[in-house]
């Protein structure tokens, strides 16, 4: 079994930020789509946990021993509904989430094809909330009776801590989202998606014929949510979607690759590569071939939009989840409403962007997404929080409680996090730097919020000499600094803007999909 | 798992299958401070079916998970993977033959029975460890926040070509952040024990381990930039040994994506003044993280020695890639065996012959796995020279794998850390770290 070498091991697998993951886009084929097709869609849509037309509903409890595969939208609302009422018969706040992950990889390179599933996982989290901390159980038993007996083993031996502390249950009523496209890859069939992963290794391969190796990964995954506590009933179905083109060679002594990434939100219409930047993918790939080890100390650099958004990610990022804040393990809880770089610098978290791979429609509490502005003209004004931190520490919420899957507890996390634009062409930033590198495509981030050392490490650097690029390259790149140091020297933003998909952890685990993005900015830093 | 066999047999296209079948039990307690911040039970059931479909192209392998006790299979389902096999057309290989399995201690009694009783122990013990912390004089730690996870996992394999294996498993997570302060200024340490038995886990060591390291880390300073001796320990050397980890696996090889040659040094010609790379890929180590005794495919797993004296003997490769390239199925990378060296840490890190940085935490230390190369933030280390020893952090620690091996000296003192056994420490003779001027 092959499955997942291009996902799991490859270095061009690794994206954004936190502490960097291999992106988890997982694979496989909802059979469900493969079968019904929209019809389907619109069913899962509505909370459908069969993949079959909605029509049957009917508001009536299931009968005992049915699996929540064979209910009805209504069925399955109903039946959390009441479990949630019955819940909240002993503790003073209850919720439950269904969770389901499915998804498709196909991989080619010139040995092999690789069509897998990945990382799937399905359960439902009870919640609640003793009146001082959260005790949840996760299951993977879906059945109507067995929802209902984790249910009420959890209400039963909650150990109840009555100390004035109340649970908002949030914004109220039925809702249901669905990720728009005009590529639906959940609509299309397989064999059509193996075929334009074919085409585009095959375009490609085309390109540079000394290449040793050409490997094209594309991920899709289809995430089926369903929240309810007492107040609301809210349903979303997100369709991510990625893909890699990497190209490798070798000198005989030393071997090297480059890869471009795409993704989002969304369908196909994402992830489209010109034969141009191909191209130069392929000569920039035997180029790194001759690069050398930077000569440490301290440039000026112009970084890609990745790397910037990177760098909001590791600085005020990680270090405004406001969990942290309650751990006393971030720094910027001191520095809320005072200056923490130029003020070019703008930074915002947004689970609501359009097409942003880490956007969702309401987190895993029922938050609605909204964006956060959390560095504003230099000014740090607010930190993301899941619903426990934005309890304790009395401040309003934003939509940012995530968890890895059914098996881990929400935590506050990032979604889309970046720079907003500025102005200027990135000609214009690189015109004024003397000695300095451009740098570009990250490789990986790690956070400190508690030190505010900062390390982002980019698998290209070329030379910046008298306001010109030389051609000469270097990599990998270590970028460090201090985090107040490294925002302060931002002298300038351009106004382009991308944003790309990465996999974040917390620590060293509890990896969501994310994005990072923004302009290309200038600042000063450590390389080495 | 027979009324899954029969499904799968009665599929046209089928040319092959395995069935897996995975039953875990985990408890997780979270605490903020000295209180809990949550409590939560896991109970998961999958199954997951790979089939094989072989066709005039080749032969292409789909899998799909079902979730919950006694799931249903439906033709359909395996109609859906065989068509998703038949798309790819990969060389044709055999699945695993049966073959007796190792005995392969990774189930730890203790962590089989009541949860609960042994999260309240561990709790316990790391309160009482940070009480003494606590009132210590000086720099007071504190308790941030803790997680600890225990799982119990109970699963078989059955395959087409007539594996059939089950096997038990624990595992423990122990995840802590203590905090000390010095005046207005706080810093933090994180510390992990990632492992299958609770006598492993020591929560004292840990405790005491890691206040110290908050402490050391108030009163660090930006290291001064020098190419030069620098030793590392506690765990941080272990990623230097993914590149050789992906140069020897099969899948790479098979890729054309490691220059390294069986029977080859796999330092090339650089000349090797240290102790000389000896690694192997032990599936059968007592209580690694990844033992087991089979692989996904059933095949029966050892130790295998893939690098003796700097010298590439074996692949790391499954069935698959083994029938790919003509070697022995060796199952693919598991547990990291490190041979040791000679020297004592302590002497290792002697500097009476010129100063030296002995480094405990990175930010991330994350090698390029095809060049070699690295470039990381220290978190923590320790400049020692014959004057004396003095904390540092924040300074960049860089270079390539290939060449710093071939000047490292291994501690003769052993660990067991996760999914590695070998030297406490390494000690490597010129690498670069960058501070200040």
């Amino acid at each position: 079994m092959s499955a997942s070498f291009w996902t799991m091991t490859a270095r061009h697998a690794r994206r954004c930020a936190g502490r960097l993951i291999p992106t988890s886009v997982s694979p496989w084929t909802r059979r469900d789509f493969l079968r019904t097709g929209a019809l389907a869609t619109a069913a899962l849509a509505a909370g459908d946990w069969s993949g079959r037309s909605p029509g049957r509903a009917t508001a009536s409890p299931p009968k005992a021993g049915t699996p929540a595969a064979m209910l009805t939208p209504d069925e399955l609302k109903t039946l959390l509904q009441e479990l949630v009422r019955d819940m909240e018969k002993r503790v003073p706040y209850a919720s439950v989430l269904m969770l389901r992950r499915r998804g498709t990889n196909i991989s080619i390179d010139d040995q092999t094809q690789e069509i897998d599933e990945e990382s799937p996982s399905e359960g439902a989290v009870f919640t609640v909330f003793n009146g001082a901390w959260l005790e949840e159980a996760s299951t993977s038993d879906l059945s109507a009776d067995g929802l209902r007996a984790v249910a009420m083993s959890l209400a039963k031996s909650a150990r109840l801590k009555p100390n004035g502390i109340e649970i908002d249950p949030g914004e109220g009523g039925e809702r249901s989202f669905r990720t728009p496209s005009v590529i639906d890859p959940t609509a299309l069939p397989l064999k059509d998606r193996f075929s334009r992963v074919q085409d585009l290794h095959r375009r490609a391969r085309a390109i540079d014929s000394k290449l040793i190796n050409c490997a094209v990964s594309y991920g899709e995954t289809v995430a089926s949510e369903l929240f309810v506590n007492r107040a609301k009933a809210w349903s979303q179905e997100l369709v991510r979607v990625r893909a890699t083109v990497a190209f490798f060679a070798t000198d005989g002594q030393v071997t090297t690759d480059d890869w471009i990434s795409r993704g989002g939100t969304g369908g196909l219409e994402l992830l489209e590569f010109t034969d141009a930047e191909l191209a130069a993918l392929a000569a920039e790939t035997h180029v790194l071939l001759a690069a050398k080890p930077v000569e440490p100390t301290s440039y000026q650099v112009v970084v890609d939009g990745n790397i910037t958004g990177t760098v909001a990610h590791e600085s005020f990022g990680h270090g405004v989840e406001l969990d942290m804040f309650l751990k006393d393990r971030a720094l910027a809880e001191q520095f809320l409403g005072k200056r923490v770089g130029s003020d070019m610098v703008n930074i915002i978290d947004d689970p609501s962007l359009a097409g942003g791979y880490g956007s969702y429609f309401f987190d895993h509490e029922g938050q609605l997404a909204s964006p956060t502005h959390i560095v504003e003209n230099g000014v740090f004004t607010r930190g993301l929080s899941d619903l426990m931190s934005a309890t304790q520490l009395k401040v309003p919420r934003s939509a940012n409680g995530r968890r890895q899957d059914p098996g881990r507890k929400a935590y506050a996390r990032m979604s889309n996090t970046f720079f907003a634009a500025g102005s200027g062409t990135v000609e214009d930033l690189i015109a004024g730097v003397q000695n300095g590198f451009y740098l570009r495509n990250l490789s990986h981030g790690m956070e400190d919020p508690k030190g505010w050392g900062i390390l982002l490490v980019a698998h290209v650097g070329e030379e910046i000499k008298d306001g010109r690029r030389t051609g000469r390259l270097a990599s990998p790149i270590g970028i460090t600094g201090y985090v107040p140091d490294v925002l302060a020297s931002v002298n300038g933003v351009a106004g382009d803007f991308v944003t790309r998909p990465g996999t974040c952890g917390k620590g060293w685990k509890e990896s969501v999909p994310v994005s990072t993005g923004g302009p290309h900015i200038r600042f000063t830093a450590r390389l080495s | 798992m027979k009324a899954y066999q029969d499904v799968l047999t009665s599929v046209p296209g089928v040319s092959a299958w395995v069935l897996r079948r995975s039953r875990s039990t985990q408890h997780q307690r979270y605490l903020l401070h000295d209180r809990p911040e949550c409590e939560r039970t896991v109970e998961e059931t999958t199954l997951t079916v790979t089939v094989f479909n072989q066709h005039e192209g080749g032969q292409g392998e789909a899998s799909f998970t079902l979730f919950g006790a006694d799931a249903p299979l439906a033709r359909s389902q395996v109609e859906d993977a065989v068509f998703m096999a038949s798309l790819q057309s990969n060389p044709a290989y055999a699945l695993p033959e049966p073959a007796p399995m190792p005995a392969v201690e990774i189930r730890d009694p203790e962590l089989s029975g009541d949860h609960r009783r042994v999260l309240d122990g561990i709790q316990e013990r790391c309160f009482a460890a940070m009480a003494q912390e606590a009132s210590a004089a000086g720099q007071p730690a504190r308790l941030s926040a803790v997680e600890i996870f225990l799982d119990r996992i109970e699963s078989e394999i059955l395959t087409s070509a007539g594996v059939g294996a089950s096997k038990e498993e624990t595992s423990l997570l122990f995840d802590i952040v203590v905090l000390a302060r010095d005046g207005d200024r706080e810093s933090e340490s994180h510390g992990e024990y990632n492992g299958r038995r609770l006598a492993q886990l020591n929560v004292e060591e840990t405790v005491a381990r890691h206040c110290r390291f908050a402490r050391d880390t108030l009163k660090a300073e930006l290291p001064a930039t020098r190419k030069g001796p620098v030793v590392l320990t506690a765990g941080t050397f272990v990623p230097l040994l993914t590149p050789f980890k992906f140069a020897t696996a099969g899948a790479s090889l098979y890729r054309k994506m490691s220059p390294l040659v069986v029977g080859q040094p796999v330092l090339g010609d650089r000349p090797v003044t240290g102790d000389g790379l000896t690694l192997a890929s032990d599936a059968t180590l007592p209580f690694g993280v990844e033992s087991t005794p089979f692989d996904q495919e059933g095949l029966a797993l050892k130790s295998t020695g893939v690098i003796d004296a700097g010298v590439f003997r074996a692949v790391a490769a499954s069935k698959q890639y083994a029938e790919y390239l003509g070697v022995a199925a060796t199952g693919s990378w598991h547990n990291a065996v490190l041979k040791p060296g000679s020297t004592s840490l302590d002497e290792l890190l002697d500097a009476s012959t010129g100063p030296l940085y002995h480094i405990v935490d990175f930010s991330w230390l994350n090698p390029d796995t095809i060049r070699g190369s690295f470039s990381t933030e220290i978190r923590l280390a320790y400049e020692i020279t014959p004057s004396g020893t003095r904390p540092i952090k924040g300074g960049s620690f860089a270079g390539n794998v290939y060449d710093a091996f071939a000047t490292a000296h291994f501690a003769r003192e052993m660990e067991l850390r996760g999914d590695y056994h070998g030297p406490v420490g390494i000690r490597f003779e010129a690498l670069q770290v960058t501070g200040s001027a």
